[in-house]
């Protein structure tokens, strides 16, 4: 009987062991898993950005071979093309000064005036297929420009994804959430280094993040552009009115852009706009959607005097457009503080973002041309 | 099974991984840079059997590999010379020193070159030569396509004999007017352009077909290829035809906005006083006293008008100033746009030339008072301000008070509505010992050797708005006002380059006619005066030097804010040009009068 139960309490003792031994065993091939798991999804990944890389800079994904995301989104200048506003592959103005783009993650919105733009997929559609004007043109005939190139057959099928626009717009996207720009004087400043940023810049801290001029309101976050401003519903308010145009004095902006009244047709938001970030403004003139702004001079004299005294308006009833944000009053800087304001911005530009190889155009020769 | 799966999956993950590493050494390798010169050179020497093969080319590929089998392996120039000019070609040949960089001194292999003009020399070319009759000088220009470099031979046909050479690295002369033809029948024999452009241009079409020019990721970046730009204008909008003149091939075209206002072909009044000019102000010096100052001047082949031998009040201001070049940039990521010269209209390719005879003009303060003259000088091309047409001014100010300030405009109306002008001034001061100094917004700061710097945003001023000076010893010499905006001529701030080299006495770095030195459309430092820096920054403590500025100015033609602009507008039912000029160029401004 003893021995029965002996035995009934060994076989016991011994399924209980292995149960132990195959549970650790099974959770160690889960974690092995799960770690198997997260490399190939880190390859993948990777093999997702760099085929992005190349479609961010391949010319051929336009009409006329002449137009990539690259040539307005140039890593020379900080991801901008340095026009007031760019021109597409027949030279036709687009609507808006070129955005500089680093630093998505952060990013709510993806245009300067389009509430409805959450995802950088979304954004593409305007670059790559408008019509009116036309910017790169893209259509059907593109893809069979590229279909055949070694490159891209290799790693579609390394992907195991079908080769079509939205496999593109996912992989520039890929790329684009890679490029990052945190290597500023002002952020070493912030990691301790009180000498990266000078004394003038400094005295522009200061003024930036002061009540008085209040720029940090609108420009505020890691990334200089994410508003905390409440509107009179209680809302956060993401996009401004800051007082460039006033025709007639009816508070109308341009008739060309119009900001997020052209989306919700909604008077209130006329000539509402976000705010950009103001990292690398030394690579990003000239400024404003428009691109008319030929410095940051212009820019915060325009500020200074609570909005824009335009050529076309001598009697500076743009200072008074009744949309303008409550937030825009005059500061009252004199030169050597606006001089400090400039200083303290141009502080938060990263000369070695604009010269990072893993963003530059990986073709070594013309991709466009015929082998 | 399991083990056979497992097994199988991380094969994969292996190959997966090698696969990503060997991406990523793929993308190290296709960021090396291109400019590699061995490989250029390499590449263009296989490149001779693949050139374009059109028919009417046949005879150009023919004459470029025979010249190069010659024991001197040099294309004589293509465009008709008299007697003269062919004899200054043949002297040149036979010099040593002309021809020192015809091939190569490794292996003696021939490099393709190509004389492409002779010019009757000016007095602007001669340099530091002396006892030499103008008369009797020819100044030669070879093309050396391998090694995209320049040399230039000053040439007396009467004593048989090259009287001096200079060789400049990554520079192109003037394009002769054979291969502006030849570039232009290119383009209008391009599928890619007549599809285009809708139709066949007609050669007529081509505008600026002789102005260097760029385009980034062909061979054609940085001018590292002899590229020209046929443009044709359509609907508000131009049409470049990018050629390569070093392969006889288009490489790209491009389009940019021309702006729709004010297009209106001007009524034809054909000013230009070509004979006048030239024999009055190209081919002599004028003298100039006036308001206490003495000077010469005189028009140049490509370096626009150039003063000389300044003096006021009867000491030694400048040796001599001049505007080199306009680079002009329709792009910052394509890098197209042209290389601008201005200068005589006869024997001189440039683009853009004199229009009128220079101007003397009075000076007037606000209220009337008489302050000082200023010396004009108008270089257009006749059809501005229709598009792919330049309007360029030219201006010396010089006052009582002993400063003088050397600027120029560009008056529009070019190829595109949002390009960058970048005019190349050089100014050469007199004085054989002088110091240059930077304000750093508490004191002088010396600089030691050659170096540039650009005006920028955060750049400090005095509170008279001198950025520099320049002295002598004794304290004499000059502040540095750069142009922000202040001189009340629709100025709108330089943005300028400013670059100090030494003046040596034994080289000529540009004291005689320079050829275009810089690239149409680099957007850094590299507008070609670093040349003169290189291979080291020489000392520039007590030395003779050179000021170089390049000032940086938009265009635009938004309504309201225009500027390096023209149109015509309808005034009282006829049709008038509307300029809008942006001036550039530093001041000078005597140190002893601002104690």
């Amino acid at each position: 009987m003893l021995s029965t139960a002996k035995y009934i309490a060994t076989i016991v003792s011994l399924t209980i062991i292995c149960l132990l031994i195959l549970q650790y065993s099974c959770v160690q091939k889960s974690k092995t898993k799960i770690l198997e798991t997260l490399i190939t999804d880190s390859a993948i990944l990777q093999l997702q950005t760099t085929l992005g890389r190349y479609l961010f800079y391949d010319r051929r994904l336009s009409v006329n071979n002449t137009r990539a995301c690259g040539t307005c989104h140039n890593p020379v200048f900080a991801f901008t093309d340095g026009y007031k506003q760019s021109i597409g592959a027949f030279a036709d103005l687009h609507q808006r000064n070129t955005a500089a783009i680093f630093n998505v993650e952060h990013s709510k919105f993806f245009t300067a005036a389009d509430s409805t733009i959450h995802t950088l997929q979304q954004q593409m559609e305007k670059p790559l297929f408008n019509q009116h004007p036309i910017e790169m043109g893209a259509n059907e005939a593109c893809l069979k420009k590229i279909q055949h190139d070694t490159l891209y057959q290799q790693l579609f099928i390394k992907l195991q994804q079908p080769f079509n626009f939205n496999t593109i717009k996912n992989s520039i996207a890929s790329f684009v959430q890679t490029i990052h720009s945190y290597n500023s004087p002002y952020d070493a400043f912030l990691g301790g280094d009180k000498n990266a940023i000078n004394t003038s810049a400094k005295q522009g801290m200061k003024i930036f993040f002061s009540t008085k001029a209040g720029c940090f309101n609108c420009h505020g976050g890691k990334n200089f552009n994410q508003p905390n401003v409440i509107n009179n519903e209680g809302k956060n308010q993401y996009f401004f009115n800051t007082g460039l145009y006033n025709i007639n004095n009816t508070g109308e902006y341009p008739t060309a852009d119009q900001g997020l009244y052209a989306l919700t047709k909604n008077v209130d938001d006329m000539g509402f706009y976000k705010p950009p970030t103001l990292r690398n403004l030394a690579f990003t003139a000239p400024y404003y959607h428009n691109g008319t702004a030929a410095n940051l001079m212009d820019v915060i004299n325009n500020y200074n005097q609570a909005g824009r005294a335009t050529v076309l308006n001598q009697k500076n009833t743009t200072l008074k457009n009744k949309y303008k944000h409550h937030l825009i009053k005059p500061l009252l800087l004199n030169e050597n503080q606006k001089l400090q304001l400039v200083n303290f911005l141009l502080s938060l530009s990263d000369s070695s973002f604009i010269k990072n190889p893993t963003y530059q155009n990986p073709f070594l020769k013309d991709e466009t041309a015929v082998p | 099974m399991a083990l056979k799966n497992c097994i199988l999956k991380k094969v994969l993950a292996f190959i997966l991984f090698v696969n990503v590493l060997l991406v990523s050494c793929q993308n190290k390798n296709t960021s090396v840079s291109e400019n590699d010169d061995a490989d250029i050179e390499q590449s263009y020497i296989a490149n001779v059997d693949s050139m374009n093969t059109l028919s009417f080319l046949n005879n150009n590929n023919t004459a470029i590999k025979e010249a190069m089998l010659k024991p001197i392996p040099v294309l004589l120039c293509g465009d008709t010379l008299n007697e003269k000019q062919l004899l200054a070609q043949s002297i040149a040949l036979k010099s040593a020193d002309f021809t020192k960089t015809i091939r190569n001194p490794l292996n003696n292999a021939a490099y393709r070159n190509e004389i492409f003009a002779v010019y009757p020399a000016r007095q602007s070319d001669m340099g530091n030569i002396a006892n030499a009759n103008l008369q009797n000088c020819y100044r030669v220009e070879m093309y050396n396509y391998t090694q995209n470099l320049t040399t230039v031979g000053i040439v007396d046909v009467q004593q048989q004999k090259t009287l001096t050479t200079f060789t400049q690295e990554q520079a192109q002369p003037e394009i002769p007017n054979y291969l502006k033809q030849l570039a232009i029948k290119i383009a209008v024999n391009n599928a890619e352009v007549q599809k285009a452009y809708g139709v066949k241009p007609t050669d007529k079409n081509a505008l600026m077909a002789n102005t260097k020019t760029a385009l980034n990721r062909t061979r054609c970046e940085r001018s590292r290829h002899l590229c020209v730009a046929p443009t044709f204008t359509k609907n508000g909008k131009a049409l470049w035809a990018i050629v390569d003149l070093t392969d006889y091939k288009l490489v790209g075209v491009r389009w940019t906005n021309t702006g729709t206002t004010g297009t209106v072909t001007p009524i034809t009044e054909r000013r230009l006083q070509d004979d006048k000019i030239t024999a009055c102000f190209c081919e002599k010096e004028t003298f100039l006293k006036k308001d206490g100052w003495q000077l010469n001047y005189m028009l140049t082949s490509s370096d626009g008008l150039r003063v000389a031998q300044v003096n006021f009040n009867n000491t030694p201001v400048l040796q001599s100033a001049k505007l080199v070049d306009w680079h002009v940039s329709y792009s910052g990521t394509d890098g197209f746009g042209y290389s601008d010269a201005v200068g005589c209209p006869y024997f001189s390719q440039a683009a853009v030339i004199a229009f009128e005879t220079p101007k003397v003009l009075t000076i007037t303060a606000d209220n009337g008072t008489e302050i000082g003259f200023a010396l004009e000088q108008v270089f257009r091309s006749e059809l501005w301000p229709q598009p792919c047409n330049y309007n360029y001014r030219q201006r010396f100010e010089f006052y009582k008070d002993g400063s003088f300030r050397v600027a120029a405009a560009s008056i529009g109306r070019g190829c595109g509505n949002d390009g960058t002008y970048r005019p190349v001034f050089r100014i050469a001061f007199a004085n054989e010992q002088n110091n240059f100094a930077e304000w750093n917004g508490s004191i002088w700061q010396p600089w030691q050797t050659e170096k540039w710097q650009l005006q920028s945003a955060n750049t400090v001023y005095t509170a008279q708005n001198y950025q520099y000076k320049i002295n002598t010893t004794a304290g004499n010499g000059y502040y540095v006002e750069p142009g922000k905006g202040q001189f009340n001529d629709a100025g709108r701030g330089d943005n300028a380059y400013v670059y100090v080299t030494q003046n040596k006495p034994l080289v000529d770095e540009g004291e005689a006619d320079l050829i275009t030195i810089g690239p149409c459309c680099n957007t850094d430092y590299q507008q070609g005066p670093e040349k003169f820096m290189l291979p080291t920054a020489d000392n520039i403590e007590q030395k003779k030097l050179v000021l170089w500025y390049v000032a940086q100015l938009k265009n635009d033609n938004t309504k309201g804010n225009e500027y390096c602009w023209a149109e015509s507008v309808l005034q009282n039912g006829l049709y008038t040009t509307k300029a809008y000029p942006c001036f550039a160029g530093p001041k000078f401004v005597p140190i002893n009068t601002n104690k």
